[in-house]
């Protein structure tokens, strides 16, 4: 009596081995890993959390101390200066006085324009990228319309790197260096200014 | 119509004359206009001709196309933008139009004077570096401008008005399959249970004949003899189930190796050739807390990827985006195409962002993306090398993302992916590619190197041939 039971169960039991190796339909599974623990490390890697045993989630991505500042660039402007302040500052890229050097920045400026502002301000600068146009309002204001044409550089510089009006920081996404590169490129996008620009009277740090 | 008329009419009928035209849109704030009807009967009277003739010459269709040049990036009429919402701002406004003129050719400079309006606007809507100067408007155009806020209204986007009408949907739910192999077991079980209690019931009532008619009972026969009886009948039909089923189970085993690994498409790179119901083509598309479309952002509003992923060019990694970054545009876009106002939602809750105030007040959550490129960590991989200095586009090894509505991995990113693109990538020297790939002086001394080396040979000069394929490169 035990022998058919025995055999029935161990049949049915390789038949279901058999198949439970077939495939899962799951997006959300990677698949089988040969080394889970590579794949997935219990090490806190960069853009990831652990929760501790304390339920709290730490994330790898943390704030830097209060005062960091970055190596190998530019210092920005000074915290406590506002947006109307920022026109008294000065591009040092633009202090340079051999216009081919000038033209190296805003080559290199384009280039960041064409990855960090064409969606929004447009190839030409004129507002009309396609994210601009799903604004409220349906627009950006023109490089070389009246409101901006003569806007001076540090406020360039400000808007960029802290945003103004409807448009956010980008300091997280640019450098400070990189900032100053894409003022030269806008400058050029704002054609030729209608009043000449006021003396700057400070400088936000002497040219490389 | 000079700009004299309209002193003359704003000094006498500072406002009455809009609400004449458009009582309901007018708000009863100022008190000193509620009862309006002797006051302006008597204005009426007085310069009556001349406020009609204002009024014509405030053209709301100018205004409109001027607000929508200057005022509209950060002004609507019924919400807070960056600057307040402009329905009833006459009605607010102490000095009327007049102080609207001033204050719209210069704020900082109204400030500056100490006007205690100016003064107020300024802190209430703090942070917003003040306004833009539009010394540039004429007093007509401001006017063109304050006749079309009075009359204006929210534009509807044809996108909020139709639900549904946009070709891609959410996508659907797929149908799990995979319990249905216990079902069929199980129903097996069941009927082998059954089978058994019937045998039973028909063996006794088979006995109950018997003994009735007179007949001799039905010789005991265990259920296994009797099964091994029935199969001894019916070989042909059990060997032909038996291959079947072993074949089956095979294939299935043989479908699932190729789960082993992390999944890829069969034909990396063009992702459209793959078939997704098939197990070689089976990609990971892992589920993320927001429903992020890389279709709507990088190919329909053909944002760069390196807006996003924006260290790609400056380290190892092409980073997730920070919720500042999604803030960027979507603190003016509220609503998107499929799911509305769902999906970005999350983003403000994650940003602790009010969008009826505009502030970031609540607090912050960070979104937990799900990582969909994953590399052990014995594999050392840099983007900034590939992307920077190797010039790859992110498509080669990502697909073409800008047509996927959930991001997905089509490279299987196996070693022995690596070194067949490492064997096969050609480096350009002086000579620009086929591609037009930007040339590298840097790469030149080698291709003179190898000519040198493999003179009147044709060489070209591939990844794996400076170096390209030595452990060390990735694993160290």
């Amino acid at each position: 009596m035990m022998k058919p039971l025995l055999f029935g169960t161990l049949g049915l039991g390789m038949l279901a081995g058999l198949f439970s190796c077939g495939k899962k339909i799951d997006d959300n599974s990677p698949g089988v890993e040969f080394m889970p623990d590579m794949y997935r490390s219990p090490s806190l890697e960069v853009y990831n959390y652990v929760v501790t045993r304390a339920g709290d989630t730490i994330w790898s991505s943390r704030q830097p101390v209060a005062g960091t500042i970055s190596k190998d660039h530019l210092p920005g402007l000074p915290p406590s200066v506002n947006y109307d302040q920022a026109a008294t500052y000065k591009n040092p890229l633009a202090g340079v006085t051999i216009p081919a050097t000038y033209d190296k920045y805003a080559n290199e400026g384009k280039e960041l324009f064409g990855k960090f502002c064409v969606h929004c301000h447009g190839a030409d600068g004129k507002g009309e990228g396609k994210v601009a146009l799903k604004m409220p309002g349906g627009n950006v204001p023109s490089y070389s319309g009246p409101t901006i044409k003569d806007l001076p550089e540090g406020k360039i510089f400000y808007s960029i790197s802290h945003g103004k009006g409807m448009m956010g920081s980008h300091a997280a996404q640019l450098s400070v260096d990189e900032c100053c590169n894409l003022v030269c490129y806008v400058q050029t996008l704002q054609g030729p200014k209608t009043t000449p620009p006021a003396d700057s009277v400070k400088v936000v740090k002497p040219v490389r | 119509m000079s700009y004299e008329v309209h002193r003359i009419h704003d000094k006498q009928i500072p406002m009455s004359n809009y609400m004449f035209r458009l009582p309901a849109k007018f708000p009863l704030r100022n008190k000193g206009m509620a009862g309006f009807s002797i006051k302006f009967l008597l204005s009426f009277i007085l310069v009556g001709f001349f406020s009609f003739n204002s009024l014509a010459g405030g053209d709301p269709k100018n205004g409109e196309k001027l607000f929508k040049s200057n005022c509209a990036t950060c002004h609507k009429f019924s919400a807070k933008l960056t600057g307040p919402a402009l329905e009833g701002v006459l009605g607010r406004t102490p000095g009327g139009k007049e102080w609207l003129h001033k204050w719209i050719h210069s704020a900082a400079a109204m400030v500056k004077s100490g006007d205690e309006h100016a003064k107020k606007l300024v802190a209430d809507n703090a942070g917003i570096n003040g306004m833009s100067e539009f010394g540039f408007l004429t007093d007509p155009e401001i006017d063109d401008i304050i006749e079309w806020v009075v009359i204006g209204k929210d534009p509807v986007k044809p996108g909020d008005a139709v639900a549904g009408t946009t070709t891609d949907g959410p996508p659907k739910e797929q149908a799990g399959s995979g319990n249905t192999i216990y079902y069929v077991l199980g129903s097996i079980v069941l009927l082998i249970i059954l089978m058994n209690v019937f045998r039973a019931v028909r063996i006794s009532l088979q006995n109950e004949v018997n003994r009735k008619k007179g007949k001799p009972e039905v010789e005991e026969i265990t259920f296994y003899e009797e099964a091994k009886k029935w199969c001894a009948t019916n070989r042909r039909f059990l060997g032909i189930c038996g291959i079947v089923l072993v074949l089956g189970g095979t294939k299935s085993c043989w479908d699932s190796c190729f789960q082993i690994g992390v999944y890829a498409h069969s034909n990396a790179g063009q992702y459209m050739l793959a078939d997704p119901t098939s197990a070689k083509d089976r990609t990971y598309k892992p589920e993320q807390p927001i429903k992020f479309s890389h279709k709507l952002h990088a190919g329909d509003n053909e944002i760069a990827c390196q807006y996003c992923h924006s260290t790609v060019e400056k380290s190892k990694h092409a980073g997730i985006p920070t919720v500042n970054i999604c803030m960027n545009c979507h603190k003016g876009i509220t609503s998107g195409p499929v799911y509305k106002e769902a999906e970005i939602s999350k983003i403000y809750a994650a940003a602790g962002f009010n969008s009826k105030t505009g502030a970031y007040d609540g607090p912050q959550n960070p979104i937990k993306w799900v990582k969909v490129h994953n590399l052990p960590d014995h594999v050392s991989f840099s983007h900034v090398h590939h992307v920077v200095v190797g010039k790859q586009d992110c498509a080669n090894c990502h697909g073409d993302v800008k047509k996927m509505t959930v991001a997905e991995q089509v490279s299987p990113l196996t070693m022995g992916w690596c070194i067949d693109c490492h064997r096969k990538t050609e480096v350009p020297g002086l000579v620009a590619d086929a591609k037009g790939v930007t040339v590298n002086p840097y790469y030149q001394k080698l291709h003179d190197n190898l000519a040198a080396k493999y003179k009147g040979q044709k060489v070209k000069l591939t990844v794996d041939k400076m170096g390209g394929i030595e452990c060390g490169k990735c694993h160290y």
